[in-house]
Parts: C-alpha cells; sequence; structure tokens
C-alpha cells in the first residue's frame, strides 16, 4: 500500500495544482461538484469486476473499495496537509521577522513575558502561552526557551506542572498576589488596566484557600525558589508549614493585614533558618522574631505593621549592622514593646544605603534609628516624624551633617502646608529625585507644630548648600510672620524664594529695610497664585536700593522677578516692577 | 576616526568613539591596532549602518554596559521601558526595525539590540496568537493534527 501512495498520491497532486495554477479562474464549489460528477460518472464503469457473480463476494468487493476509499482520502489529506503546512512554513520564513535567530526570538519573548501587565492578561493572552500558538517556529523557541516558564502565580497555578517541566532547573519565581499589586506601563489605559486588576483579584479570591497547599506542592522544587511574594497567606510564623530549606531564595516578600505581634520561634524555624541567598526580605503584618537567621546580608530591608513583645531596638541595629551591603531599609509602624534606651557609642556604617524610609514609629525609635547608622552622601531619607517637630528626630546634641550627609547637599528646598499636615521636599536639583522627604501628620495643632518645626529645623539642620526655597500654602493664621522671619534668618545665602498661595503679610517681612534684613542674597523671586499691591513693588524696590540702609556689597540686587498666575493690582503694576528688575509674567 | 564599509560598498568614516559602541568593532580596533584600513560589515547595509551609527552617535558619552549590568539582567527586574529618545529613534516600519535588531546583534551593541526587542515585545505583549500573526504577517503553519494539540494544551483558556 505504501508503494501504491508513495508512487501515485503526489503525482496525482502535483498534476491536479499544475492543472488549477494553468487555469486563470480557481474552480469555486459549484464547479468542483460537476467535475467530480463527470468523473463518478467516467470511472464508474472501470470500477466494476468482471467475475463478481456471488452475492458474498459482492459485499466483500464493496468493503474493499470503501476501505480504499478511506485510506485514499487519509492518505490525501494527511499529504495535502503535510505539503500546506511546508508551503506555509516557506512563507513564513520569507517574512522579516524570520530573519531574526532564535535567540534573538527568545530574547524578545522574554522581554514580552517580564513585561509590566503581563501578569494581569487572560491566559490566552499573556506570554508566553499566547506565543506557543503563534507558528512552528515560535513554538520551538517559545518551549525550549526556560526562562519563559519560571513564574508561578495566582493565575496560571492550575498550568504549575507544565511549566516546571518547562523551565527545567531555572529558578523559579513564585507570586500569590492579588490584581493590585500588578500594574501596566504607563502607555496604558486605566480602565482597561482596572478591570484586568479585578479579574485578577477575583481569580485571586477564587483560590485563596487553596493556596497553602499550592505553595506546599512546589516544596519538591523549593531548592530552585527564587523569589517568594505572598499576600493574605499567613505561612510564616511559629507553626509555619514552609520549615525545609531554600538555598537560592533571594526575594522574600510577605504580607498580611492587621498588626503583626512577634511570635518566638519554634522548633520549626521557617525554612530551617537556611536562608543563605535572601537579599530582599519584606514583612508586612508578619511578626518573625529578630534573632531569626534569616536576616543576614540583606540588600533591602522592609518591615511594617509590626509590634516586637521580645525583640529589642539593639537587636534590629545589630541586624542592620549584619547587612553592610543594604541599599534601602523601610521601617514603617514598627512598635517595641522595651523603650529604645541608649544609643550605641559606635553607630555602624551602611555605605550602601539608598533611601531610607522612617514612617509611624514608637516614640524615640527614629532617633535612636539616626543615633546608630551612619549614612552614604547619596541617601534619600523619607519620614514622617510625629507631630512635637524635629527637635526629637534630630536631637540638638546630633551632628546631622556628620550622620545624614546628604541633607548637607540639599540646594532646593520645599515646604508644602497641606492643612493638616506639612510636607518637606529637599534636592539637589528640580528634576532630581527627593533627597529629604518629611511629612508631618499635625492633626489638631497644626499652627503650633508649622511654627515649631520651622524654626527647629532651620536651627538644627544644616542645610548648608540650600539656593532656594518654596514656600506653598502658607498661611499667616498659621505661620506668624515671627516663625516665619526667623527660619528665613537661618538661610540668609538662598539666591531664590519661591512664594505660592501664601497669605501677603509673609512678603512684607522680605521688605528690607533698617531693622529688616532677610535672604540678602535672594536674586530671584517667584511668586505664584499670590496678590500683587503696591507692597510688591515696594518690597522689589526695597531690594535693588538697599544702600539706603547698608552699606554696598552687603545685599545682593534684586535681579528677577517671576509673575505667575497672580492676581489684584497686576496689571498696573507690571510697568513699574519691569522699570527695576527682569520680569517675567504669565 | 573609522572607516566602516557596508554589503552595498558604502563607506561611512565615524569617530572611535561612536564605532565603538558596537563590541565587535571595538574588538577588531584592538586587535588591529592603529590602521587606517576600512572595516569590512558584510552584514549591514547602508540604510541599515546609518540609523546604528545614529543610536551610537547619541549615545556615544554612556558608560558600556559591563558583564555585571549584562548579568543582572538574566534578572526578573527585566522591564520593557524605552527611554524617551530611543522610542523616537525606534519609530521605523518593521522591515527596518527587524534590520536594526540583526545589526545591533551582529555588531554586537547589546543597548541597541535591548531597544529593539523590546519594541517588538511591546508590539506583542496581550495580544492572541491570531492577533500576533495578522501583525507580522505570520501565517499559521500548524497541521490540523497540531491544532488539535494546541487547542487541547488551551482548555484552561476556556476553563476562565
Amino acid at each position: 500500500m505504501d508503494a501504491i501512495i508513495l508512487s501515485h498520491l503526489p503525482q496525482l497532486i502535483q498534476s491536479l495544482c499544475h492543472q488549477f495554477r494553468k487555469s486563470d479562474v480557481m474552480p469555486d464549489q459549484e464547479n468542483v461538484a460537476q467535475i467530480i460528477q463527470r468523473l463518478a460518472r467516467d470511472l464508474a464503469p472501470s470500477y466494476i469486476p468482471d467475475n463478481v457473480d456471488l452475492v458474498k463476494r459482492l459485499y466483500e468487493e464493496c468493503e474493499a473499495v470503501k476501505l480504499a476509499r478511506n485510506f485514499a482520502i487519509d492518505a490525501i489529506r494527511l499529504y495535502t496537509e503535510q505539503v500546506i503546512s511546508a508551503l506555509r512554513i516557506r512563507h513564513n520564513e520569507m517574512n522579516p521577522i524570520y530573519r531574526l535567530p532564535n535567540e534573538v526570538l527568545a530574547l524578545i519573548f522574554q522581554f514580552t513575558e517580564s513585561s509590566r501587565g503581563n501578569t494581569l492578561c487572560p491566559l490566552e493572552r499573556r506570554a508566553p502561552l499566547n506565543l506557543l500558538g503563534v507558528s512552528k517556529v515560535w513554538r520551538d523557541v517559545a518551549l525550549t526557551t526556560p526562562q519563559l516558564w519560571t513564574k508561578i502565580d495566582a493565575m496560571n497555578a492550575s498550568l504549575k506542572s507544565k511549566f516546571m517541566e518547562r523551565s527545567l532547573s531555572y529558578p523559579l519565581y513564585i507570586d500569590v498576589l492579588p490584581g493590585r499589586e500588578y500594574a501596566l506601563s504607563d502607555d496604558e489605559d486605566a480602565s482597561e488596566l482596572s478591570s484586568r486588576q479585578k479579574e485578577v483579584s477575583k481569580a485571586f479570591d477564587r483560590q485563596r484557600n487553596h493556596f497553602p497547599d499550592f505553595i506546599e506542592s512546589l516544596q519538591p522544587h523549593a531548592e530552585r525558589w527564587a523569589s517568594l511574594r505572598l499576600q493574605g497567606i499567613k505561612m510564616l510564623g511559629s507553626h509555619t508549614l514552609l520549615h525545609f530549606p531554600v538555598p537560592k531564595l533571594e526575594v522574600l516578600h510577605v504580607h498580611t493585614s492587621g498588626l503583626g505581634t512577634e511570635a518566638r520561634l519554634a522548633a520549626n524555624t521557617p525554612f530551617g533558618g537556611e536562608t543563605p541567598s535572601l537579599r530582599d526580605l519584606h514583612l508586612a503584618g508578619i511578626g518573625m522574631p529578630l534573632d531569626w537567621p534569616a536576616y543576614v546580608g540583606l540588600t533591602r530591608l522592609h518591615f511594617e505593621r509590626i509590634r516586637y513583645n521580645y525583640s529589642t531596638i539593639q537587636q534590629l541595629i545589630q541586624i542592620l549592622a549584619a547587612c553592610p551591603l543594604l541599599e534601602a531599609l523601610a521601617l514603617d509602624s514598627i512598635q517595641f514593646a522595651s523603650p529604645p534606651g541608649t544609643a550605641p557609642s559606635q553607630p555602624i556604617h551602611l555605605a550602601h544605603l539608598r533611601h531610607m524610609k522612617l514612617n509611624g514609629l514608637t516614640r524615640g525609635v527614629e532617633s535612636y534609628v539616626l543615633r546608630s547608622i551612619l549614612f552614604p552622601p547619596f541617601l534619600r531619607v523619607e519620614m514622617t516624624p510625629r507631630v512635637d517637630g524635629v527637635v526629637n528626630i534630630f536631637p540638638p546634641d546630633l551632628r546631622i551633617e556628620d550622620t545624614i550627609p546628604s541633607i548637607g547637599r540639599i540646594r532646593h528646598l520645599t515646604i508644602q502646608d497641606q492643612n493638616q499636615s506639612f510636607l518637606m521636599l529637599g534636592k539637589i536639583a528640580d528634576n532630581d529625585d527627593t533627597l529629604l522627604a518629611l511629612d508631618f501628620e499635625t492633626n489638631g495643632h497644626h499652627a503650633s507644630t508649622l511654627s515649631n518645626v520651622l524654626i527647629n529645623l532651620s536651627r538644627h539642620v544644616p542645610f548648608a548648600a540650600l539656593e532656594s526655597i518654596t514656600l506653598d500654602g502658607f498661611d499667616e493664621r498659621t505661620v506668624g510672620t515671627t516663625p516665619f522671619s526667623y527660619m528665613l534668618l537661618q538661610f540668609p545665602n538662598i539666591t531664590s524664594l519661591t512664594l505660592i498661595s501664601c497669605s501677603s503679610s509673609l512678603v512684607d517681612v522680605l521688605i528690607i529695610s533698617a531693622i529688616s534684613l532677610l535672604c540678602r542674597s535672594l536674586e530671584t523671586l517667584r511668586l505664584v497664585n499670590m496678590h500683587v499691591s503696591k507692597t510688591t513693588v515696594a518690597l522689589v524696590e526695597s531690594r535693588i536700593r538697599s544702600n539706603y540702609f547698608y552699606a554696598p556689597g552687603t545685599v545682593t540686587p534684586l535681579r528677577r522677578c517671576i509673575l505667575s498666575q497672580c492676581y489684584g493690582e497686576v496689571r498696573g503694576r507690571v510697568p513699574q516692577l519691569r522699570e527695576l528688575v527682569e520680569l517675567e509674567w504669565y | 576616526m573609522v572607516n566602516l564599509v557596508t554589503s552595498d560598498n558604502e563607506s561611512f568614516t565615524v569617530e572611535k568613539a561612536v564605532a565603538s559602541r558596537s563590541v565587535l568593532i571595538k574588538n577588531m580596533l584592538e586587535d588591529v591596532g592603529e590602521s587606517d584600513q576600512p572595516i569590512p560589515l558584510p552584514n549591514v547595509t547602508a540604510s541599515v549602518l546609518k540609523k546604528v551609527l545614529e543610536y551610537c552617535d547619541h549615545h556615544k558619552n554612556e558608560p558600556m554596559p559591563t558583564s555585571e549590568d549584562l548579568a543582572a539582567e538574566d534578572t526578573r527586574k527585566r522591564t520593557t521601558d524605552i527611554g524617551e529618545w530611543d522610542q523616537k529613534f525606534i519609530q521605523v516600519d518593521q522591515e527596518m526595525l527587524f534590520e536594526i535588531i540583526l545589526a545591533a546583534n551582529y555588531l554586537d551593541i547589546k543597548p541597541l539590540l535591548d531597544v529593539g526587542c523590546k519594541t517588538v515585545a511591546n508590539m506583542i505583549k496581550g495580544k492572541t496568537p491570531e492577533e500576533i500573526r495578522k501583525l507580522f504577517n505570520i501565517v499559521n503553519d500548524f497541521t490540523p493534527e497540531e491544532e488539535a494539540q494546541i487547542k487541547k494544551e488551551n482548555e484552561w483558556a476556556e476553563d476562565r
């Protein structure tokens, strides 16, 4: 049979193709039916054998013809499908994207798989699963790129075994997170993002009860775990099921709601205390004791909503000392049952720390942390200090310029009054990252706190390189002219001052007189959404004619005034101001 | 200055700092030392090299990626974010896009290879196989048996 098919079938198909190629018009269904009918008429007589005279033999002959027909149809179908597939492969090979070598295609696939939002896609649109159905080559490349199959999460949990098999021995990245933890890129539609996040969250909630079993089922591959991020699943603690070693685990994020109370280490220590590769640890609402052996050699450490009943802040500092390459530290709403005590006489040096966030800490803890560490000059500090002001955070006897040298590099300081809080942002340049962010919650004591902080900040924090200050939303009812003047008095060398939506009485204090000399180096004054009046002109005039009161050179003449979205007598005063300084008005 | 000769026999004279963004050319220059000999680039046409050199010129003062940078890229931190200038630069038709990727791969210019690959990745992401085929004019070359197998594999998609 093989010989018959091999000798006749390709010839049959090729001859027919040749005929179809020769005719200008491809036969439609109607024409094909007519041709087949005609062929059947012409061929039928020749198919009846001469010597069929018995009923039994007639029946056998019918069955043989049917088998021959089915065999021929199958052979034709298979053969033509292969020919068509081969032609399509040839077509694809001439496509520009097929010129890319497989390793480049694999790189593209890896970028697609790790792109933001991929996790939020429905599985049929999610890489690498969508890549499998594009073409043979894409399928082969996707299946032979193990890195594409290393991410296991709530959405693809049902395909876990396929991912395990295809990822070979590559490190695994395990996420059990709701949709809001994943973001799309900036250019993607917010409504689409929201609906996708909801879908993932729904799937997350549906499967929530199965997650502990799911995570446990991955235990046989524990030696491959590189990252484990869990949300809403209490799998760490005194009765953990995760008591096996994870030698390659680099990232561990565990996030549960509410305040986590410290539990003592039991016999089944999480991960058997064997996490030699751990670098990024984020615990929120999980009170793991500070003598857990995992706290060594970390580069990122985040503790959030934890009450330590047994461990002490001294142990926390010891942990930091065991992480000399620490790059990011966040202590958010951390409580210690025992009081901080006296800071160590020998502070530890965290030479690589780039970002530190201290938020909602118990009294004295911020100060203890600041006293216990020497920070590098590029550190970005983010703090939400308590309302009793900066004195407790930056105690007067603490040499801040030595402890946090990045403060000495701040050239631009912005202070925003936000009614129930105020925010201080310090930068090196306008478009640089913020080096210092202090967010003061002042509920109920706003005015007194703001004044107190302004006075203490300028007194205790040496902004040695400060060139410009922006004050936003300052109202004379919350910041009197006295603390305002006092603060400016501490910064005689600033060359630029911006007032945004402030009370006009604060402008008055800038007028140079025999008894008032603030910001003597001021060259640029920018007023945004401010009232403009004859006082504005008097201010500018006083700053360019200061030699009425002071020796030449004592005051730098104001060079530039910028009015933006101001109101009052703007139009009337613009000509007068133009005569005095370089004026920008819009 | 360095003289580069393309497959279509066009010469480009460029600063050494620009040409050296290509690790291939940099190594060639180091191997041959100071020489006026033109460097043949048989796998790159003039129109593509012009575009590649535009990229190299713009980024000539940036530090070259170190082996540590390249190793770090193997982590999950890989993103498809592309800088503003690079995004404008890579706004070309598909044919040219793939040519740039090929040239970057041949000339060993990893940052340009990444920009090209990220651009294609961004085109692919979130699409069904059919949409991807349409985007790149790829035809479905699976046999019906293979299609049936893929459909069976994809039953998860209908579960959701």
